[in-house]
C-alpha cells in the first residue's frame, strides 16, 4: 500500500514537472498593434537585439518562463543568454530589453505600449491582449 | 601629460552621460565587469606579456564600466572607460555612435573596438570566454596581430535567416603612446571582416590594411630606419562551434609587413571546452612564430572553470610554455639583460574571477 501512495506522489510529481517544462510560450502583443503574426525566427530577432521593428519587453533573470522562451526561441539556456548579452553589452552592439516582473507585469505593459512586444505562459493570456505566436 | 589627457577625456565623457541625462531625459544603461586575475609563472626575473612575474600578484586585476543610451529609434551611443591593476590608467576602452540605416544596416563612428577576431571587440571581458585571458598567440598586441581599437567609422551589414551572414567595412587609424615615449600606430587602415553564425556556430574571416607610424619621443619625428611609413596587413580567420556541452574555439592570423618578408608573423589556437553543469573543463593548444625564428614560443593550457551564480565565473589554470626562441612574450622585468634560454620552458599558474553586473 505505501509503494503504492509512493508511486502516486512520484508519477504526480513527474506529471507536474513535465507540464512546468513543456509549457507553451505565447508571444504577445498590443491590441491596437499592426502585426498580426510573428514568425519564430522574427521573435528571436527581436527580443536578441537584432531588430528594432517591434519593442520588447523581457521577463526578470531567473523566472522559469523566461529559461522555458529562450531554450526554445533561442536554444540558449540562462548562462548562455547571459554571456550573449555580456557580449552585446560590452561591444557596444544593442543592451537587453527591460524586465519585468511576472505575466501580469508583462500584460500590463504590453497593453500600455503600442509598438510592445513580449510573451508569457499561455495559460496567462487574456483580451488584454493579442497572441502573435505560440512557441512550442 | 597622457593622465591628463585620460582625465580630461573622462570628464568629458561623465559630463556628457550627465549633459544627456539632465537635457534630454534619455535612458542611460550602465554595466560593468570586474576581472581579478592572480598569475606566477617560474622563470626568475622575467615578465610574461609585461604583466605576470614570478611572485603571486593580482596585479593584472582590471575593471570595466560601460554606458549606453539610445538617442531615438535610430541612433544611440555606448562607450566604455577601462583600468587595470597593472600601472594603466582609467581611460576610454572604446566610444561611439550608431546610426541605424535600417534592420540590416548600420555605420559607427567614434572610437571603435577592432573587430577582426572573434573575441576582438571583448577581449578584456573575462565573463564571455572560457580563458582567464584571450590567448596571446592572436590576442597580444605585443604580437603585431590584433590591435585593440582604431579612430574612424564603419559600416556593418548583416542578413539571413537561418544564417545570419555579416559584411563589415571600417576605415580609420590608431596612435598608441608608447611607455618609454613616442607613438606607434597605424594610419590610413582600412579593413574588411565578413562573417556567417547561426545557432550552433560561427565562421569569420578578417583582412586589415595601414600603413604603420612610428615617431619618436618628440612626437613629430619618423623613427629612422624602423617600420614606420611600411604597408601592414593583417588576414584572420576563426571558427566557433557550440555542440551541445561541447564548444571547439579556433583561430589563425598572418601579419605581413611590405619589404620585411623575414618579418612575417603567424599566431593560431585551437580551444575545446565541455560543459559539464556548473563546470567546464577547457584546454588549448596554440603556437605564434615570426618568420626569421627571431620569436617563437608554443603553449598548452588545461584550465576548469566553476560558475558561481548567473553573473560570475571562477577560473583555474595551469599553462606551460614551451620551445621559447628569442625570449617569446617574456622580458626582463627589471635590467634588460637576462635571457631565457632558446628552446627553454616556463610553468605558469592563472587564478581569476570574473564578474558581469
Amino acid at each position: 500500500m505505501k509503494f503504492k501512495i509512493h508511486a502516486f506522489v512520484t508519477g504526480l510529481g513527474f506529471m507536474l514537472i513535465s507540464s512546468i517544462v513543456l509549457a507553451d510560450i505565447a508571444v504577445i502583443a498590443n491590441k491596437s498593434s499592426s502585426a498580426s503574426s510573428l514568425s519564430q525566427s522574427e521573435v528571436k530577432k527581436i527580443f536578441l537585439g537584432k531588430s528594432t521593428s517591434m519593442n520588447p519587453i523581457d521577463q526578470a533573470e531567473g523566472s522559469a518562463t523566461r529559461n522555458t522562451f529562450y531554450q526554445k526561441a533561442a536554444k540558449k539556456d540562462e548562462s548562455q543568454m547571459k554571456a550573449y548579452w555580456s557580449k552585446m553589452i560590452f561591444s557596444g552592439k544593442a543592451v537587453p530589453p527591460e524586465t519585468a516582473a511576472d505575466d501580469a507585469a508583462v500584460k500590463a505593459w504590453v497593453a500600455s505600449n503600442k509598438n510592445g512586444v513580449g510573451y508569457i505562459d499561455s495559460g496567462s493570456v487574456d483580451e488584454t491582449v493579442k497572441v502573435l505566436l505560440t512557441v512550442k | 601629460m597622457k593622465e591628463l589627457k585620460y582625465s580630461l577625456i573622462a570628464a568629458t565623457l561623465a559630463a556628457g552621460c550627465l549633459q544627456i541625462t539632465t537635457a534630454s531625459a534619455v535612458d542611460i544603461r550602465l554595466s560593468g565587469f570586474l576581472n581579478a586575475i592572480g598569475n606566477v609563472h617560474d622563470a626568475d626575473q622575467m615578465r610574461y606579456l609585461d604583466a605576470v612575474d614570478d611572485t603571486w600578484g593580482f596585479t593584472n586585476t582590471s575593471f570595466g564600466l560601460n554606458a549606453a543610451s539610445k538617442i531615438d529609434k535610430n541612433l544611440s551611443v555606448a562607450a566604455q572607460l577601462f583600468g587595470s591593476g597593472n600601472g594603466d590608467n582609467v581611460f576610454i576602452d572604446w566610444a561611439f555612435a550608431t546610426y541605424k540605416l535600417d534592420d540590416s544596416s548600420v555605420i559607427k563612428f567614434g572610437k571603435i573596438k577592432y573587430a577582426g577576431n572573434l573575441y576582438s571587440e571583448t577581449v578584456d571581458v573575462g565573463f564571455i570566454f572560457p580563458w582567464v585571458r584571450a590567448p596571446e598567440s592572436i590576442y597580444s598586441e605585443a604580437g603585431g596581430l590584433f590591435f585593440e581599437a582604431y579612430e574612424g567609422a564603419a559600416y556593418k551589414f548583416t542578413g539571413g535567416d537561418d544564417i545570419e551572414l555579416g559584411f563589415e567595412f571600417y576605415y580609420g587609424a590608431t596612435d598608441e603612446e608608447e611607455e618609454e615615449g613616442g607613438i606607434e600606430g597605424r594610419d590610413q587602415m582600412f579593413g574588411l571582416v565578413l562573417s556567417a553564425e547561426n545557432d550552433i556556430g560561427k565562421v569569420m574571416l578578417s583582412y586589415n590594411d595601414s600603413v604603420i607610424t612610428s615617431i619618436d619621443t618628440s612626437g613629430a619625428t619618423p623613427v629612422e630606419g624602423g617600420e614606420n611609413g611600411l604597408h601592414s596587413t593583417i588576414i584572420s580567420v576563426g571558427a566557433e562551434a557550440n555542440l551541445d556541452n561541447l564548444q571547439i574555439l579556433a583561430e589563425v592570423s598572418q601579419s605581413e609587413l611590405e619589404n620585411e618578408p623575414d618579418e612575417d608573423r603567424q599566431g593560431w589556437y585551437v580551444t575545446l571546452a565541455y560543459s559539464i553543469g556548473e563546470w567546464k573543463p577547457h584546454f588549448t593548444i596554440q603556437e605564434y612564430a615570426v618568420d626569421d625564428a627571431s620569436v617563437e614560443q608554443s603553449s598548452m593550457t588545461l584550465g576548469i572553470n566553476k560558475r558561481l551564480g548567473t553573473n560570475a565565473v571562477l577560473k583555474l589554470e595551469a599553462q606551460k610554455v614551451d620551445d621559447i626562441i628569442g625570449n617569446g612574450f617574456f622580458e626582463d622585468a627589471l635590467l634588460d639583460t637576462t635571457d631565457l634560454a632558446d628552446g627553454s620552458s616556463v610553468n605558469m599558474f592563472n587564478i581569476a574571477l570574473n564578474i558581469v553586473f
